[in-house]
């Protein structure tokens, strides 16, 4: 069967629904029944409400209209009312923490979402699968010989693709490939990452690289910068939409290997194009921002709770929920204290709950 | 008028116009300030302000008298400040880290109710923007993310005058003593005068005497319970100048005189104590607050393998060090201090002896510090000798 077919059986949402269905246990949902361009639609909305009112909202009390000003400045000079300080408050702490949110928050969750689709499993996620904490270790290595931001980037790639390699690697050698196997896989690579960031402290200077690693640990966007953004974005812009393009494939994959080989499918090249791109997603987050748990998670439950397990329509809205919760997120950690709160601590105590809650749901459905 | 006075007066009037037109031509937009510099170094600009080089070799300028609200996003920094007079000009203060004795001292500051974190690390910097300081002392993990912020040319106003030996020290203090000016400027000099006549003191009495017993530093009583002694500074700092200056030896350095490279589990990690059993020094002194867990292992009544390294060494050589504004032997003020108290402890039969010329009143020395130098009326002899002991002003156990 050629792509053409191919989208037309995804068009007809049939067979293959039901089986995404299958595998991650979802239902129709009544929300399912709302036209999918008006949640499309309202899911853009929100992001850009969000993103705006992300923007205004800080500790300094700087009145819409001057925010609304400051940011018009940077397009079109106009003559300066407000105050140096409230333009550094605006267009150097919030608009690259604001950015990086939006962009971390939806590479994460589209990272988490095409994991669970690769591996056919709902409880797969960067973290669970060592991505996180690999790309942590690799990032902690390139703090500690002090190498440059482009270094760190490297690193943590390389931290992350050798820990999901590693985790997919070891069902295959025990010969299991149930879920039970693959997470514990993710355990035994998470416990090899977490001794090998410990030896990597006791190396570290406690008055300088210490704080620095521990910094990647906890997450926090407190050093974004804008030229770190002209540098992830771009790579992170570019993994979204190559696995936008791939998300009819993604959706071939869950129906199984020969089901997806004779639909004419590359089996190896698309796991493999996947693979990369969400580890790549992965580690630009971790090198900016550090290990940010969660999001790759309950992001995509709540995208699939909405959409239902179609790819083509879940993965736009886990883009667009995952930067939303990740701008809130550090809304939070920016707003609540004057002391910065580590974002993970966060996303932490908010997702863990949260994704109980889905589970219970997801429970009461099934039974 | 003969041509000579006129060709005179004609000079002296293209002098003078020269020097107005000089004088105009340093206009504000014209004064060049070197965009680095060694720290410390203060340059005084021809338009009436100062540039100072802090730590990065990087410049600050500012005009005297205008710097009125300061943060110090680094405890022990803060400590120091406050010791040197600075104490009104602070507009917030380091959460968690009020020492009781700085309470006492210092009602003033511990009345503030903004605060900035103590943890190395990010600084929510819109929360230090909402107290509108006209400086901000950084932490050595955080300034360099705060002076990188940049709006058009305008940016926070940030130094790092950051310290890890007494010569950073004194410059340090220097360089807050110029920016503030007033009493801080004085103390800050004064300071310095100080350190170095104590170091010389010291120097003076163990002229002649070769033993250098070997000194073990230890952060507080819960990590030398909980991971079995944390020393937690390295050699290159001002715990081994004290240490020297006292006429000790720094563990470290002993050890590297052994040929035991020993690098690692001295910056803050755990020791082995098996290994630190083969090695013991002569005297233990103990930092920090929590004293109980570690009164608790010296009596045996707790249960760790540091009970028999104690017994080993003679509980009387596991030594409390004073603590108020701030420990005395890390990067406080009370630093100068330490050096006699070291030296006593280290030397008993020199500085302890009150029949010596050498000895020393440490009792006297530590009333005359609090009041005379960091200005606290209230002190008498039962608040020093809590101080020496290491206690709350209450006399109570950290």
């Amino acid at each position: 069967m050629k792509f053409s077919k191919l989208k037309e059986k995804n068009r007809s949402d049939t067979a293959e629904e039901d089986l995404s269905s299958a595998v991650f246990g979802g239902k129709k949902d009544k929300l399912k029944k709302i036209a999918y361009p008006i949640i499309l639609l309202a899911a853009a909305v929100l992001t850009f409400v969000i993103f705006v009112a992300s923007i205004s909202t800080g500790l300094s009390k700087i009145p819409f209209g001057t925010v609304i000003k400051i940011l018009w400045n940077e397009i079109h000079k106009i003559p300066q009312t407000w105050t140096n300080m409230q333009g550094l408050a605006v267009i150097g702490i919030r608009l690259p923490r604001t950015l990086a949110a939006l962009l971390i928050g939806s590479g994460l969750s589209l990272a988490g979402a095409s994991y669970q689709s690769l591996f056919k499993n709902p409880m797969v996620s960067p973290d669970i699968l060592g991505v996180s904490s690999g790309a942590a270790v690799g990032a902690a290595i390139a703090i500690l010989i002090k190498a440059d931001i482009v270094y760190i980037e490297i690193g943590a790639f390389i931290g992350g693709i050798c820990a999901v390699m590693l985790t997919a690697l070891i069902p295959k050698l025990v010969r299991n490939k149930s879920i039970v196997v693959l997470v514990l896989s993710g355990i035994i690579v998470g416990g090899l990452t977490s001794s090998l960031m410990s030896i990597i402290r006791m190396l570290a200077d406690p008055q300088t690289t210490l704080a620095d690693i521990t910094y990647w640990t906890m997450g926090s966007l407190a050093r974004v910068k804008m030229n770190e953004i002209t540098v992830i974005g771009p790579i992170i812009a570019a993994c979204i939409v190559i696995l936008l393009l791939l998300r009819y494939r993604l959706n071939v994959l869950s129906l199984g290997e020969s089901e997806a080989k004779s639909l004419g499918v590359n089996i190896g090249r698309t796991r493999a194009v996947v693979i990369v791109c969400s580890t790549l997603l992965t580690a630009c987050s971790v090198s900016i921002a550090g290990t940010i748990g969660w999001v790759g998670l309950v992001i995509p439950h709540i995208s699939r709770m909405i959409t239902g397990p179609d790819n083509k329509k879940m993965l736009p809205i886990a883009i667009f929920l995952g930067g939303v919760f990740m701008m809130i997120m550090d809304l939070l950690a920016r707003t609540l204290s004057v002391t910065e709160i580590p974002i993970s601590v966060l996303t932490g105590i908010i997702g863990a709950p949260f994704f109980f809650l889905i589970l219970l749901k997801q429970r009461r459905n099934v039974s | 008028m003969k041509k000579s006075k006129i060709l005179s007066l004609l000079l002296v009037a293209i002098v003078i116009i020269a020097s107005i037109a000089l004088f105009a031509a340093c206009t504000d937009e014209d004064v060049v300030i070197p965009e680095s510099g060694a720290f410390g170094t203060v340059l005084n600009n021809v338009d009436g302000t100062v540039t100072v080089y802090d730590y990065d070799g990087e410049p600050f300028t500012f005009t005297p008298g205008t710097i009125q609200r300061i943060v110090n996003l680094w405890p022990a920094n803060t400590s120091g400040a406050l010791a040197l007079g600075a104490e009104p000009y602070f507009v917030a203060r380091v959460a968690g880290m009020l020492t009781p004795w700085q309470a006492l001292m210092f009602p003033d500051y511990a009345a503030l109710t903004a605060e900035v974190p103590a943890a190395a690390g990010p600084a929510n910097v819109e929360g230090l923007m909402t107290l509108e300081p006209d400086l901000i002392i950084g932490h050595p993990s955080n300034v360099a993310v705060l002076k990188e912020l940049d709006y058009n040319g305008y940016k926070l106003p940030v130094v790092n005058i950051n310290f890890t030996t007494y010569d950073e020290m004194k410059i340090t203090y220097k360089v807050l003593g110029e920016i503030l000016g007033g009493r801080v400027k004085e103390n800050a000099n004064a300071w310095g005068d100080m350190l170095v006549a104590n170091i010389k003191r010291i120097s003076d009495g163990l002229a002649g005497v070769t033993a250098r017993p070997v000194t073990y530093y230890t952060a507080g009583g819960v990590d030398f319970a909980a991971t079995m002694g944390m020393s937690a500074l390295a050699q290159s700092n001002v715990v081994n100048e004290w240490t020297v200056a006292a006429g000790g030896t720094h563990w470290q350095k002993y050890l590297l005189d052994k040929g035991i490279p020993s690098t690692s589990f001295l910056s803050g990690q755990s020791v082995n104590v098996e290994f630190f059993s083969t090695e013991l020094p002569d005297k233990i002194f103990i930092g920090g607050g929590q004293k109980q867990a570690l009164i608790d292992i010296l009596a045996g009544t707790s249960q760790s393998p540091w009970t028999g390294i104690a017994v080993e060494i003679g509980v009387e050589n596991c030594v409390f060090m004073p603590y108020a504004l701030f420990d005395w032997g890390r990067f406080g003020a009370e630093s100068a201090l330490q050096i006699l108290w070291a030296a006593r402890e280290l030397h008993p039969t020199i500085f302890a002896d009150h029949t010596k010329s050498t000895y020393i009143d440490m009792t006297a020395e530590t009333i005359a510090f609090y009041k005379d130098f960091v200005g606290f009326e209230g002190m008498n002899t039962g608040y020093a000798e809590r101080i020496l002991s290491g206690l709350q002003p209450n006399g109570t156990i950290y």
